[in-house]
This record gives C-alpha cells, structure tokens and sequence, in this order.
C-alpha cells in the first residue's frame, strides 16, 4: 500500500447516542494506533445530513468509510476490534 | 338471550368501526372487502411469494393516492433500481416522471452491498430513519411503500434486524404515514422474519396458485386489527388498467329486486312464463345438448330486447360474432342491424385465452362502460375447461351477483343435460344459482329428431309444467301444443322416460 497516499475516513453517526460517542472512541483509537496522525477523519451526524446517506447508500449506523485511496471500503458497528477494524479496511 | 348478543355485538361493531379510521387505496373491490380501505396512519404488510403482485398493488397504492386521493407518496425500494421500477409501470396511464417532478411521488432506491461492508460490534439501522423521514418531509407524504424489506434482511443480522424492525413499526405510527411494507413468503413463518405480523396493523396474503395450467392470482386479508373484513380468498387481476380485485357482493339482500318483465322474444314462450316473460334482472339458463337450438333461443331474446330500444352485452365463448350473426340470418334474425345501431355488442374471447377471472374483469369493465340492459354468455359450459368447476361456480355467483346488484338480466347457455348432471353432480350447482331454468331436449321418433322445451324452475312466477314442441325454422323459433307433432304418442313416452330420469336422480 502506498504509505504517502493521505487516508481520508468519513464516519456517520446516528445523533448523540451511546453507541456514537463509542464508535468515535473506538475509531480515533484504531486509527492512531495503525496510521499514527497521518489521516483525515470526518464525523458526519446522520440526522442533519439525510442527503448524504442517499449520496453514500447508507441504512446500519454508525459506519466508517475508507474514501482515499480506493478502493472504498467500510465497516459498521462500534469498531471495538482492533483486529477486525485493520483487516477490514485494508489496514495491514 | 341472543338477540342481546347480537346487540351487543352490533354495538361493539359500530363502535369499533368508528374508532378506526380507513385510507381508501382505490384498488378496485380491495375498499369493499376491506370495508374502507387500509388502516390509517398504521402499517400494513403485504406478503407472498414471488411474482404474486406485491410491488404492483403498493405502487397501484400510492398512485391512486395522488391520482384520487390528494395524497402525496413515498417509494422506498429495497430490490429494483427506480428507473426500472418506472420503466415497469409506464404502460400504465399514468407519468410517473411527471408525478415525480411535481412533487407528488418520491422514490428512493436502497440497496446495501454486503460484500463491501463488515461488521465490527454494535449498530442500528438509523440510516433508513433518516431517510425516509427525509423522503417523507420532502413531499409532504401521506403514503409510504417500503418494498420490500426481506431485501434487507438477507445482508444484515437477523437478530438486530428484528428489533429494529420492530422499532420501525412503532416509529411509523407515530409519524402519522398510511405504510405498505411488502415481504416475501417464509417457510416457517409467514414472512421470513417471523415477526412483523406481531407488529403490522393488517395483513396482507397474495398468492399466485397454477392449477391445471392455469394460474389464479388471490387476496386474503389474514387480520385487520380493529375492524371487520371479509375472510375469503378472492380473485384478482393484474393488467394495464391497474389492479382489480373481485369480491362476492357484500350487501346481497339490499339490492332492489324489479317486478318488471322482460319478454323471451318468443310469443310463445312467454306464456309458458305466465305471459309476460322472465323478471328484470333475473337469470336465466338454457341448457340442453349439443344442436337444440340454446344459441338460437339466445338470439330472439337479445334481439326483442334490441327492439325495444335496450342495450344487450352478447358474450360468445364458443362461435365468433361473424358466425353468430350469419348463423341467426338463416333462421331470419339480422344482428347486424342491432349492431351497427349500436344496441347489440359482441364480446368474443377463447376460453382459453385467459384465466376465467379475466373474462369476468373484461366483461364487467364492458358492462361498465356500455351499461347494457341484458346480457347473454354463450356458452358457460365453455368456460368449465377453465379451471376445476368450484372456481367457475364461485366466479359465476359473484358476476351474477354484481348483475343482480346493476339490474342486469343475464341469459347463459350451457350444455347441461339432466344426464350429465347425474354424471356431474357439480353441474347442478350451476343451475342452482339462477333464477330461471329452461331446458331444451332432442328426442327421436321414427324417423324424424323433434326438439322439445320445458321448464324446470322459474322462481317467483307461475309458469308452465308442459312440455312443448320446440320448432326453429327458416322464419324464426315456435313453440306449440306437443299433440300438434306427429307421432305424438311416442314422444309422449320418450318423454315420460326423460321426467323419470330425472326423478330418479
């Protein structure tokens, strides 16, 4: 994989919920830990961007999308495994 | 005691009816069935197997909604793209695009690729929240379709989706939106998710069953939560005037009975109906075999009618109306000239061109739209290779039914014989669902075939317990005194053969 390319992540979360505050926990964690600061994170709240789930084929929350590089990957739930976070977006 | 009960219950009807407040679909015979249509603001479920007209009848739904109802409505498609979806009903009458573009109709395509996304923990499914509150704020809808969810179910976990689904339910409710949520069939449930009948305010059953080759599309309500509905199966049609489903006649006592008379066309044969003929709207069959002139007997009636001045529907399941009408010149009946008049219209179809329930649909869309005086089919016995004869039977109550109910008198011809009914107990059936019953017969005496006419039954009029000759000539049909047949005597026996037959029976 080609280290220099800027990792650019789009997290959508569904309000200010439990599940969201552990799903941003979890995320900012996994991706320091792998990538160290070399990436970009935006959270999105789902409910203020109804447009932008149409856009993206959104339905489960919270997810997390790899946007760059391609190809676009994602993972939904609240990312609490490290391993399965790496593996599933292409991390390793 | 009872009669209190009945109270009761007439209380408890009244009061329930007035509690639940109805959306009408204005699906064709789906409101009468439903006394009223679907339950307001509450979802209902629409299951069946594939192919059974689940995404027909919701989008038929929402369509009438705008077209009839004022009501703007959503389409959340799970399966279909929406470009396919408006490609699928543009032989419809309807342009969808245009609906589309002013706002009225609203559709969205959701679709998840299961193979590029992964599980990690705990989620919900809030996007689809977010997204049809969103579909539904932005036209201001009152009707929704989710088509259909099962879709869903096969790419995220069952257990999740049961409760979110389960939230979804209540969710809808509280936003004030008549739903359609369509599922496929299960195997051990009824829906695959085992589920939503807990929590859908009705139910929907299509079904889509082949027998001998011939496939029958059915409705039945499984449950309506506070309301009354009707139990049965019924029939329906899908074609490109929409969806029509055709229920037995709820109201049966209310419909107005005529004491008028209509005459035979036969002077003759009127007096064996006490001179003045059959009832208005009444029924009548004539049956006999093959060859003893029930077509003809058909037209003289079509024709007095077209005489005076009535529109008459001629059905003809067997000859083709150019056959009819040259036929009927040669016994000095002219057709044609009703029919360029206007008053006499041929419907000619194959039997078995179609299921039955389509012939019925087509004749009654006819009826509407030409609102003859009489109709004639000729013959319904043609329609018997149509399916096994329980559906002709419950088909053919139902039309004579919505007959009675427009004051249509309807003359059938069949090939019923007293011996095929012994054959055939089914048979009877038939004629025990009509009015009047004449039967025609072709005896053999030495050397000559004599066509004979009795009554079996006429309800509700004094009618003769002869039987008299039946003659057809190059200058129409007559009827007389038997003893004015030569031979009469051995006529007489073969016809005391024939009323033993059928006291046997």
């Amino acid at each position: 994989m080609d280290g220099k390319a800027l990792f650019r992540f789009l997290l959508f979360v569904s309000g200010d919920s439990l599940i969201t505050k552990k799903a941003i926990f979890n995320c900012k964690k996994n991706l320091d830990i792998i990538l160290k600061s070399k990436y970009h994170l935006e959270i999105i709240n789902a409910f203020e961007n109804p447009q932008l789930l149409i856009e993206e084929n959104i339905i489960a929350l919270p997810i997390l999308i790899r946007k760059n590089p391609l190809p676009e990957v994602s993972i939904i739930g609240d990312m609490s495994n490290l391993e399965l976070f790496k593996s599933d977006l292409l991390l390793t | 005691m009872e009669l209190e009960m009945a109270s009761q219950q007439n209380k408890k009807s009244k009061y329930l009816s007035s509690t639940i407040e109805k959306t009408k679909t204005g699906i064709c015979g789906f409101d009468e069935i439903t006394f009223g249509g679907l339950p307001k603001n509450r979802p209902t479920l629409i299951v069946g197997g594939i192919g059974t007209g689940k995404t027909f009848m919701s989008m038929h739904f929402l369509l009438n909604g705008v077209n009839q109802f004022q009501e703007n409505g959503v389409f959340m498609t799970f399966e279909e793209k929406t470009t396919e979806l408006v490609s699928n009903f543009s032989n419809f009458n309807v342009d969808i695009d245009e609906l589309v573009k002013n706002k009225k109709l609203y559709f969205e395509h959701l679709h998840i690729a299961q193979y590029e996304m992964h599980e990690s923990g705990k989620y919900n499914i809030d996007g689809l929240f977010v997204r049809i509150e969103h579909a539904m704020n932005t036209i201001n809808a009152k009707r929704i379709v989710l088509d259909s969810l099962d879709t869903l179910f096969t790419n995220l976990d069952i257990n999740m989706l049961r409760n979110e689904f389960k939230k979804l339910f209540f969710w809808l409710k509280e936003k004030n939106i008549t739903a359609v949520i369509t599922a496929e069939q299960g195997d051990i449930y009824l829906t695959r998710l085992g589920l939503e009948e807990n929590v859908a305010d009705c139910v929907i059953e299509l079904t889509n069953r082949v027998v001998n080759q011939i496939s029958t599309r059915r409705l039945r309500i499984m449950k309506y939560r506070g309301s009354f509905h009707a139990n049965n199966e019924y029939p329906f049609i899908i074609d490109n005037e929409g969806m029509n489903v055709f229920p037995i006649a709820t109201n049966l006592i209310e419909y107005d009975i005529s004491n008028q008379r209509v005459s035979s066309g036969i002077k003759n044969l009127d007096s064996m109906f006490d001179n003045k003929g059959f009832f208005v709207g009444s029924s009548v069959l004539i049956s006999g075999s093959a060859g003893t002139g029930k077509t003809s007997l058909a037209s003289f009636f079509a024709k007095s009618n077209c005489e005076d001045n009535k529109k008459c529907l001629f059905c003809a399941f067997e000859e083709s109306s150019k056959q009819i009408v040259r036929n009927m010149k040669s016994i000095g009946i002219d057709l044609e000239k009703y029919g360029s008049s206007n008053k006499l219209i041929f419907y000619y179809a194959r039997p078995t061109l179609q299921n039955l329930e389509l012939h019925f649909m087509r004749i009654k869309a006819l009826i509407e739209i030409e609102k003859p005086d009489v109709i004639i089919l000729d013959p319904i016995t043609n329609l018997m290779t149509e399916g096994p004869n329980s559906d002709v039977r419950s088909m053919l109550t139902r039309f004579i039914d919505f007959l009675k109910t427009q004051q249509i008198s309807v003359m059938f011809t069949a090939a019923i014989t007293l011996k095929s009914v012994a054959i055939n107990p089914s048979d009877e059936g038939i004629s025990s669902m009509v009015d009047t019953w004449l039967m025609v017969e072709d005896i053999v005496t030495e050397n000559k075939r004599n066509r004979i006419i009795y009554i079996l039954k006429s309800r509700g009029m004094p009618h003769s317990k002869d039987v008299k000759a039946f003659v057809i000539s190059n200058e129409g049909i007559d009827i007389y005194e038997l003893d004015k047949i030569e031979n009469p005597s051995k006529l007489e026996n073969k016809r005391n053969g024939a009323v033993l037959n059928r006291n046997i029976k």
